[in-house]
């Protein structure tokens, strides 16, 4: 245990670089900089769950808080924790020095499941922490199930946090039988997550023809994770002995699995870690071309080498290109009946540029693109290109993923809807509007404060400063003109075209300033 | 005039240590000149701020009378830099690595093919260019690292430590490549810790300790009657 504490401990510190926070200006910045950024996004999560908890209340069903919070949580937990389980878990830098160290795998397996817990953990606690204190103020005074309740919230992530990661194991097994490893990958890491989505969103429509609105409710929280049924009073356990099987089985599913995995654990590494043999052995033809291209093409076989960067920060790009095969190959309004909206094609007629800003602005793979870089930035920063050129190289790449998504839209968009002159002018400027904000955003932030010194590129790909805040400036900008346009009764059309405009100039005082400057 | 003139070079890091401090020095085409110090005394961050990879609170760096930190693009495109671990990107194979650095540096096909063929040949790389850099030991990567930097033919070549990892064969053929480079008019300023092959290869050297410089200039001026390792010690204990 002495040993896994110290593992956890570094990890914790090198992870989250508190060293080189506490010893560095800049990164004090930073670090106040994410402080703020955390505590507001705690802040709007925290009054969300207190908000939907309350409305239960108002509706009588107060009594399904606990297993609508922990339904709620377990699924976002396992959603995220997909998404970086394998970068945690396989494939990090200090794995050959720990591997060569007097320890057992157990102790290391134990270390690195640890910090994924405290990682989810904090996910856990914001949603079932409000969601208790409304439901210790509406429900009949019972201390005993009030304290299971808060007790539980230690062991929620420890089942999603297995799921995800036995998935990621699937998919780092799958994909090694094949040449290219990276690709098979994401194919699949996608897939799953698409069936994740599929089998959360299919089963909250699942109890909508119960009349009863608790029935329908319960149907629905266990629909999305079913081992939240234990936390409802209608079960055949009683109260209290919910929670407790709850807590058990918890306990039981998670420590069997950190035994699986320790047994084969150096394997699993090194299987995440094995390059793809597809990239090996081709001779490339020598021939000059511009620095720029050279430059471009170089961050693009980057960005797809890195599971990690495709997998997270192509997530809105993925999500744009499917929904518009979808609405290529079926009616707006199957689409619509199979997505919950009423009339989709009034819909996407008039928020068609916001829905694509919005999925575009998810993908921002520029915020972390300097990162990226690592220590290979010696590289870049002795050769002899300017700033300028290497943040365009970045922002390209970034601009391309974009446009695969947005052309699809677009055409599916054009092709579907009755659009007159100005919507289309609207579909096809606004998009570009927002696309060139997120990237310029991005690549500005991440030069702004970028982290070479990582040991995991997870750090820098998800939870470093600049992706942060590209994600929630981005979203600021896509959420305001509607705000604006709900709250105001501005007109929807005109709003997005002011806030094109400003976007634009924004980002080109950005990129100027940030070309001005002569190290990168 | 100087191939390199550093003037003064102050630079100072976050936590406000001087890690250089008013250091001078010249290297003129036809020189190699050895940088010496112990650990931590300043050697790569001098480097690092020649070759224009972190900036400088005070001094003055030129590279062929251009200031590095006016004309940086400029100073670059005349210099090349290995530093002491060769991190490379390893999901380009070899080639493709050696390709982007010389598209970087507007290398023609054909001269990038004419340094690629003479020094992968030379280094015993030329089968192994075309796997993923991911599969290289640390030495053939100082290799690559060592052909990349010769593809454009550089006035200058700023190396960290260049005979890490490398073995005797090839420690014989990085020498033989710096001298063959200096003798066509280049310049070559490199840090070591090995004495020996600085004593031999050197015509100038420099030892700085605690961010001071505090010999340079030709190897037998500096070191006197004594060995190099006898004078280093010397004033490194002082």
């Amino acid at each position: 245990m002495k040993i896994t504490w110290l593992l956890l401990r570094t990890q914790i510190i090198n992870y989250l670089s508190i060293n080189e926070i506490l010893q560095s200006r800049n990164r004090k910045k930073s670090a106040v900089m994410m402080g703020i950024g955390m505590v507001a996004m705690v802040v709007f999560l925290f009054t969300y769950n207190v908000l939907t908890a309350q409305a239960l209340v108002r509706m009588g069903e107060q009594d399904i808080i606990p297993a609508y919070m922990v339904a709620t949580s377990s699924y976002a937990i396992l959603f995220l924790t997909m998404l970086r389980a394998n970068g945690i878990l396989f494939g990090s830098r200090d794995m050959d020095l720990l591997l060569s160290l007097p320890i057992k795998p157990s102790q290391i397996v134990s270390s690195k499941f640890m910090f994924m817990y405290l990682l989810n953990f904090f996910i856990g606690f914001i949603f079932m922490a409000p969601g208790g204190i409304v439901w210790m103020g509406n429900a009949p005074q019972d201390y005993l199930l009030f304290l299971l309740y808060f007790v539980s919230i230690f062991f929620v992530p420890l089942i999603p946090m297995c799921i995800a990661s036995f998935i990621g194991l699937l998919v780092v097994l799958a994909s090694s039988r094949f040449k290219n490893r990276n690709l098979f990958s994401l194919l699949f890491s996608f897939a799953a997550l698409g069936l994740i989505g599929y089998i959360g969103v299919s089963n909250m429509k699942s109890g909508i023809e119960i009349e009863n609105l608790g029935a329908m409710l319960a149907t629905q929280i266990t629909g999305i994770y079913p081992l939240s049924k234990l936390f409802l009073s209608q079960t055949a356990f009683s109260q209290v002995a919910g929670p407790f099987a709850f807590i058990g089985l918890s306990v039981i599913v998670f420590y069997c699995f950190m035994k699986v995995i320790s047994v084969k654990y150096s394997i699993f590494d090194a299987l995440a870690k094995t390059s793809s043999r597809y990239i090996g052995n081709r001779k490339v033809k020598l021939k000059q071309q511009s620095p720029f291209l050279a430059l471009y093409k170089k961050e693009f076989a980057r960005f797809l080498s890195s599971y990690m960067a495709v997998l997270n920060t192509g997530l809105g790009v993925i999500l744009l290109c499917v929904s518009s095969l979808l609405l290529i190959v079926m009616s707006p309004e199957k689409l619509g009946h199979y997505m919950n909206v009423k009339d989709m094609n009034g819909f996407l007629t008039n928020y068609a540029p916001i829905v694509i800003a919005a999925m575009i602005s998810l993908s921002c793979p520029a915020a972390s693109s300097l990162s990226l870089e690592g220590r290979n930035i010696w590289i870049l920063q002795s050769s002899p290109v300017s700033v300028r050129k290497i943040l365009d190289s970045k922002l390209a790449v970034n601009l391309t993923l974009h446009a695969v998504a947005y052309l699809l839209a677009v055409f599916a968009l054009i092709t579907r809807l009755r659009l007159n002159f100005l919507q289309i002018l609207g579909l096809l400027f606004i998009s570009i509007a927002y696309s060139i904000f997120t990237s310029v955003l991005g690549v500005v932030l991440n030069k702004k404060f970028p982290n070479y010194a990582w040991e995991n590129e997870m750090v820098v790909v998800k939870q470093s400063l600049p992706v942060i805040a590209a994600n929630t400036i981005s979203m600021i900008a896509v959420a305001l003109p509607v705000l604006l346009h709900l709250i105001l009764s501005l007109p929807m059309i005109q709003t997005l075209w002011g806030m094109a405009i400003v976007l634009i100039i924004a980002s080109t005082i950005m990129y100027q300033k940030a070309c001005k400057l002569s190290f990168i | 005039m100087s191939v390199l003139n550093i003037k003064n070079l102050t630079k100072v890091y976050d936590n406000k240590k001087k890690a250089v401090d008013d250091l001078s020095l010249s290297i003129e085409a036809g020189d190699i000149m050895g940088f010496i110090g112990a650990n931590g005394a300043g050697k790569t961050t001098t480097l690092k701020a020649v070759v224009g990879i972190h900036g400088f609170e005070e001094g003055e760096i030129t590279i062929g009378g251009h200031s590095i930190k006016k004309e940086p693009i400029l100073c670059k495109s005349m210099l090349a830099y290995i530093p002491d671990n060769p991190d490379l990107y390893e999901h380009l194979t070899g080639y493709q690595y050696i390709n982007f650095i010389a598209d970087l540096y507007n290398v023609s096909t054909s001269l990038r093919s004419q340094a690629l063929k003479k020094y992968g040949d030379m280094f015993e790389m030329t089968s192994n260019l075309t796997h993923v850099i991911s599969s290289y030991s640390h030495g053939m990567k100082q290799r690559t690292a060592i052909i990349s930097a010769l593809v454009h033919s550089p006035d200058l070549l700023i190396l960290d430590e260049p005979f890490v990892g490398l073995d005797p064969k090839a420690t014989f053929l990085l020498k033989q490549v710096m001298q063959e480079r200096v003798s066509s008019g280049g310049a070559i300023f490199f840090s070591t810790h090995i004495l020996d092959v600085a004593e031999k290869l050197c015509n100038k050297v420099a030892i700085i300790k605690d961010g001071k410089l505090i010999a340079s200039g030709p190897i037998e001026a500096v070191k006197g009657n004594q060995s190099l390792e006898a004078f280093f010690m010397e004033v490194q204990d002082a």
